[in-house]
């Protein structure tokens, strides 16, 4: 091997050395919170962690025959997200489709004052949501949390739509409309269906970010509208954690956010920079 | 039946039609909250009572300043951001320079990369909470600390380790979208012209994925700035407060203590902040977005 070609290969391997480490700093992490919750108890208090067992399903069963709330603290988190996605999803399209198709005065103002709402720190206006949602009997419902998430789901999915409308040229729609479609009719039926892809995947990553949210549920409910994020405080007990119970919990929690990974990769960039930076 | 309607209300109401949904609802949750807190912070309360005792004047942002974790929980809030996001922003970078090319298996890496980015920040925790446990963590044991993260010097450290090990991945996605989107034509011109590869990497890629970069940076300060799922799960704020960042101080005022006056005074106050570092930053650096 000339000189050259020998530097250039020893480039590669440093390169492929660093990938592999940093592969498994970002997985291992998630890898052993599985490992714990197939884990047999004898082995919990080992150092090193013992990484060879024969598999159980015990803490699965364990957490759901304890704690008699999770079954409905999962159907909370699944009723929650689905709804604040269908709502955000919804009202966003049709504004970003008005962003994206009709120049009016104040445009360009209207988006950054959606934009700086996903900014707000969620602690700066929790406050007023929870004396209010007392008051009105909401504390403690689904609803109190769906009406919350709006804050952070609706901009991603305006930004994120608008992003997607403008790939779609507007002469497309000039040719509905010359055809006799209304501008509803011409969202409805041309830039709806040509954007499919694009809804899907900001659809999914609302349902993400609102399945994910802790602050907002911690504080607004206690427990009827519990999701299941937050329901893990309810394995600390007075002998400590409950480490297999709490790795079967995550588990279940992060499969939602496997599933994105896997499907969704190419839009993930896009969706977490509102449509800024496409890949 | 709806087209008549637009028919009839013409071009510039269909207009209304598409944005009201969306306007109503972040009016409900966007503007009223701090309509609401401008009034929590302006008026005297008992402690979990909404019931005004009088106006209060600035007397309310007073006692939020001068509380006596304030001044520390700001410190460690504005540490936190600069250190997680100089990190971040570093790492990012080198591994998106370093996977910018032809490599095998280059989707396994970028995937089992992204992985941690969607997982519930809640959930890290409780995973680095188990990783940094004393007695049967990981991290303790391998790195031989002798001594417990969380409760210890090296919690804040402990902390933004989780923030690194989550965000990093983020840096480096946008990173590496920005480097795929260079042209070509300038780095074969340097090239001719004899310009080392540091040379190349200073003065032709660096300034054109500048942009990106700087956006990402915007969108990191803004989400480590509100940290809170990490602090209340790992430490509450422990110990001693060093790890008390501001969105958990607030939490404390607000649902410990019931002190609404001076947590409706704290909201704005980290809402105004938060504001005025983003626009400095983007007057200083010409971000636009």
């Amino acid at each position: 091997m000339t000189r050259v070609g020998k530097q250039i290969f020893l480039l590669k391997m440093g390169i492929y050395l660093i990938a592999a480490v940093a592969i498994l700093i970002s997985v291992y992490p998630l890898f052993i919170i599985f490992l714990v919750s197939v884990r047999p108890r004898i082995y919990s208090f080992t150092l090193p962690p013992v990484y060879i067992f024969k598999p159980t399903l015990v803490h699965y069963k364990e957490t759901f025959l304890w704690h008699s709330a999770l079954p409905r603290s999962l159907w909370n988190s699944i009723v929650i997200s689905l709804s604040s996605t269908a709502i955000t999803v919804t009202a966003g399209s049709l504004a970003a489709f008005a962003f994206s198709r009709f120049s009016f005065r104040i445009r360009d103002f209207l988006l950054q004052w959606v934009l700086t709402n996903r900014m707000f720190p969620a602690m700066a206006v929790v406050l007023p949501f929870f004396i209010i949602f007392s008051r009105l009997g909401l504390y403690d419902t689904r609803l109190a949390v769906i009406i919350t998430h709006t804050i952070f789901n609706l901009p991603l999915v305006i930004w994120l739509m608008k992003s997607f409308f403008d790939d779609i040229p507007a002469e497309l729609d000039e040719v509905a409309r010359i055809d006799g479609c209304s501008r509803l009719g011409a969202f409805f039926r041309v830039a709806l269906p040509l954007s499919t892809s694009g809804l899907a995947a900001t659809a999914i990553l609302c349902f993400l970010f609102s399945w994910n949210d802790y602050l907002f549920a911690v504080i607004l409910t206690s427990i009827k509208a519990r999701p299941i994020l937050v329901a893990t405080q309810g394995l600390m007990s007075y002998q400590g954690m409950r480490w297999g119970q709490l790795g079967s919990l995550c588990t279940i929690i992060i499969i939602p956010a496997i599933i994105v990974v896997l499907f969704l990769q190419k839009y993930i960039v896009r969706g977490l920079t509102f449509g800024a930076v496409k890949e | 039946m709806l087209s008549h309607v637009q028919d009839m209300l013409g071009e510039k109401y269909s207009l209304y039609l598409f944005l009201l949904p969306a306007v109503i609802l972040l009016i409900l949750v966007g503007v009223f909250p701090f309509g609401f807190n401008i009034f929590l912070s302006l008026n005297k309360f008992q402690p979990g009572s909404i019931n005004s005792e009088g106006f209060a004047g600035l007397s309310n942002f007073w006692r939020a300043i001068s509380h006596k974790e304030f001044p520390d929980s700001f410190r460690v809030t504005l540490t936190y951001v600069a250190v997680c996001v100089g990190i971040e922003l570093f790492l990012g970078l080198v591994l998106a320079l370093l996977l910018n090319r032809k490599l095998k298996g280059k989707n396994i890496i970028r995937t089992s990369l992204l992985v941690p980015m969607m997982v519930a920040p809640a959930v890290s925790a409780y995973i680095f909470l188990y990783l940094y446990n004393p007695f049967i963590g990981v991290v303790g044991y391998y790195l031989r600390l002798g001594k417990s993260v969380l409760g210890s010097n090296l919690a804040l450290p402990g902390i933004m380790a989780v923030d690194v090990w989550q965000w990093t991945p983020f840096m480096m996605l946008i990173s590496l979208a920005a480097l795929q989107s260079l042209p070509g034509t300038p780095f074969e011109a340097a090239r001719i012209d004899g310009a080392s590869n540091w040379q190349i990497f200073r003065y032709i890629t660096l300034p054109l994925i500048r942009p990106i970069l700087l956006v990402g940076v915007l969108i990191r300060m803004i989400d480590t700035y509100k940290i809170f799922a990490y602090v209340t799960i790992m430490t509450e704020g422990g110990p001693a407060s060093s790890t008390r960042v501001l969105s958990y101080h607030a939490y404390d005022i607000m649902f410990t203590n019931l002190h609404w006056g001076t947590g409706g005074a704290l909201s704005l106050i980290i809402l105004f902040t938060i504001i005025l570092i983003c626009t400095v930053y983007m007057k200083v650096f010409r971000v636009k977005i």
